[in-house]
């Protein structure tokens, strides 16, 4: 594995992603329409319910759930735009090995989980005062899981991609929302039907916030969900980088050619 | 000295499945049907066939973007499918059918490529600027690669191929979609360039000018097999003989001559062509002399790799 070929394949994306107005605005924008709604409708509700630390829990959640979704889209999109500039030959054609592919992708998460989480941040601070800094040192970890679920998701997409190319267009965009409503980022898992709470329970993002609620409204939460987190997202990554693998490998069987 | 090969391709076999129906049975068509041949250092093979013959298949396993189905390809001496990385280092590819990330500059993304191919900095600064002032790319430097017309991008992806100063270079057609200028200009660079750094080749064309100005030696490939691996010359004369055109206004006494002497000859109303070997032209001419037959224009012409290719068209049909 040699580090100047990740380099590239990170600057390559990089430079598309944050040179473009229409990239960073696309990649702000749903955030910042979402905390507006989100923000609004949860103090109204905390005034009529009289329910302290809603509003933050729910904007917290919010921002939590932005790693998430943005990443996810952000790591199967460069991918996705490979197609689309018909790179695709020109790029596995380069010394370059899937693995290089694959740990370049883990430093443009690590990039965009900054932008998200200072851009998402700053916007909750600055509309409604709520900070994630209350969350402590603890955001770190739960930050870092939920950075684990955004890649599982975003390479069992790239799977998906590199096999049918820009016919998997949706699933880019809709994935990631198929996980929200299990993963009880504004309601805790017990508001949720039981068969549905099972579901809920084999994901690795509830238990983060599920630790997020506990530590708003007690100050402490129980490191057993950061552990479930750990844990599952190991095995879930593993999988999702496994799927990948086999199907990239599965499209060269058929030509990485004909995705151009 | 004899050179070393460079590539190795031995039995290479590429099928693909078609899915019919759900009730029959899934069938196999074959692309590439057992080719074996070598590449040696510093030489220029040609690969030569109609559509569907199975040229870009065969250069899309060379570059690892396809999978083959069975035989083995070797690269310096190592075998492409456990050093592919290393391999790849020292081969690059240039088609004018792929394109370059569109919202990139033209010099981003060579650089980027030249950084894929571990060229440090600096040196990948002064070679993007000698490879695009080379094809006059030079005041597109700073453009989006996405508004290049399709001339322009081929000369950037030509660029791109030379960089990083590999031992083997693939190129797909690489000048399908320049002008005729331009053509020549970019294949008297690839013959320059491939002679100076003693380059290997492997070219991939539809156009039978650009394989004998470039190519030592040509592959012949129909329906996936290789049918013929020899010089463009021996190619075009296994073929066709010369022919030589006489412009005369009575063509008779040199058909009579002809026909007395056994040679292969078409009249018509004002000219009459003979085939013959290149080396009996003078003998002929000179009897010709002798014999008082006279004519008013003469011209000769060579048999190439047209003549070859159309006459293995022909056996297609």
């Amino acid at each position: 594995m040699k580090m100047h070929r990740i380099m590239a394949v990170i600057r390559r994306h990089v430079l598309t992603s944050y040179s473009r107005f229409d990239r960073l605005f696309n990649m702000l924008y749903w955030p910042f329409i979402n905390i507006i709604i989100w923000g609004i409708t949860s103090i109204w509700i905390q005034n009529i319910a009289h329910e302290l630390n809603l509003a933050a829990m729910m904007l917290t959640g919010l921002v939590l759930w932005q790693i998430v979704f943005r990443i996810n889209i952000e790591t199967a999109k460069c991918l996705y735009e490979e197609v689309l500039d018909q790179n695709i030959i020109n790029l596995f054609s380069t010394p370059l090995t899937w693995a290089e592919w694959v740990c370049a992708m883990l430093g443009i998460g690590i990039i965009n989980l900054f932008l998200v989480i200072i851009t998402s941040g700053a916007t909750v601070w600055f509309l409604y005062s709520i900070s994630l800094f209350d969350l402590g040192w603890s955001i770190i970890p739960f930050m870092m899981c939920l950075l684990l679920s955004a890649w599982f998701i975003g390479f069992f997409i790239s799977g998906l991609l590199i096999y049918w190319g820009s016919k998997a267009t949706d699933y880019l965009y809709t994935i990631g929302y198929v996980f929200s409503p299990f993963s009880a980022i504004y309601y805790p898992v017990s508001a949720l039907p039981m068969p549905v709470q099972k579901i809920s329970n084999m994901l690795p993002t509830t238990p983060i916030f599920e630790a997020m609620r506990q530590l708003l409204k007690t100050g402490t939460y129980s490191s057993e969900y950061l552990i479930k987190s750990f844990v599952l997202n190991g095995v879930y990554l593993t999988c999702s980088l496994i799927f990948f693998y086999y199907m990239f490998n599965k499209s060269k069987a058929k030509g990485l050619g004909r995705l151009d | 000295m004899k050179r070393p090969s460079v590539l190795e391709v031995h039995n290479l076999v590429k099928q693909f499945p078609v899915k019919r129906s759900i009730t029959s049975q899934d069938k196999v068509i074959t692309i590439v049907n057992g080719m074996s041949f070598n590449l040696i250092e510093g030489e220029a093979l040609g690969v030569l066939g109609p559509n569907g013959a199975g040229k870009t298949t065969l250069i899309k396993m060379l570059l690892s973007v396809l999978t083959p189905t069975s035989g083995t390809i070797t690269y310096f001496g190592k075998n492409f499918f456990t050093h592919r990385s290393a391999i790849l280092e020292r081969v690059s590819f240039a088609s004018s059918y792929v394109k370059l990330p569109a919202r990139l500059t033209v010099r981003t993304n060579l650089d980027i490529y030249a950084q894929l191919y571990g060229i440090p900095s600096q040196e990948r600064a002064q070679r993007i600027e000698k490879y695009l002032k080379f094809f006059g790319m030079w005041n597109l430097a700073d453009r989006e690669t996405g508004v290049l017309s399709s001339g322009q991008m081929t000369r950037v992806m030509l660029a791109k191929a030379f960089m990083s100063q590999p031992k083997i270079i693939l190129l797909d057609e690489p000048t399908a979609s320049l002008d005729p200028d331009s053509a020549l200009e970019a294949r008297t660079f690839i013959k320059e360039q491939q002679k100076e750094h003693g380059i290997a080749l492997l070219l991939t064309s539809h156009t039978m000018e650009e394989v004998t100005q470039i190519c030592d030696r040509v592959l012949v490939i129909k329906q996936g097999n290789i049918i013929a691996n020899d010089t463009p010359r021996n190619l075009a004369f296994s073929v066709a003989r010369t022919r030589v055109i006489f412009t005369t206004e009575d063509p008779s006494a040199l058909a009579s001559y002809a026909q007395m002497q056994g040679l292969i000859f078409h009249t018509s109303e004002k000219s009459i062509i003979v085939e013959i070997d290149e080396q009996g032209i003078a003998g002929l001419l000179a009897e010709l002399a002798v014999q008082g037959i006279t004519y008013t224009q003469i011209a000769i012409h060579s048999p190439n790799l047209n003549d070859y290719f159309l006459s293995i068209a022909k056996e297609s049909v």
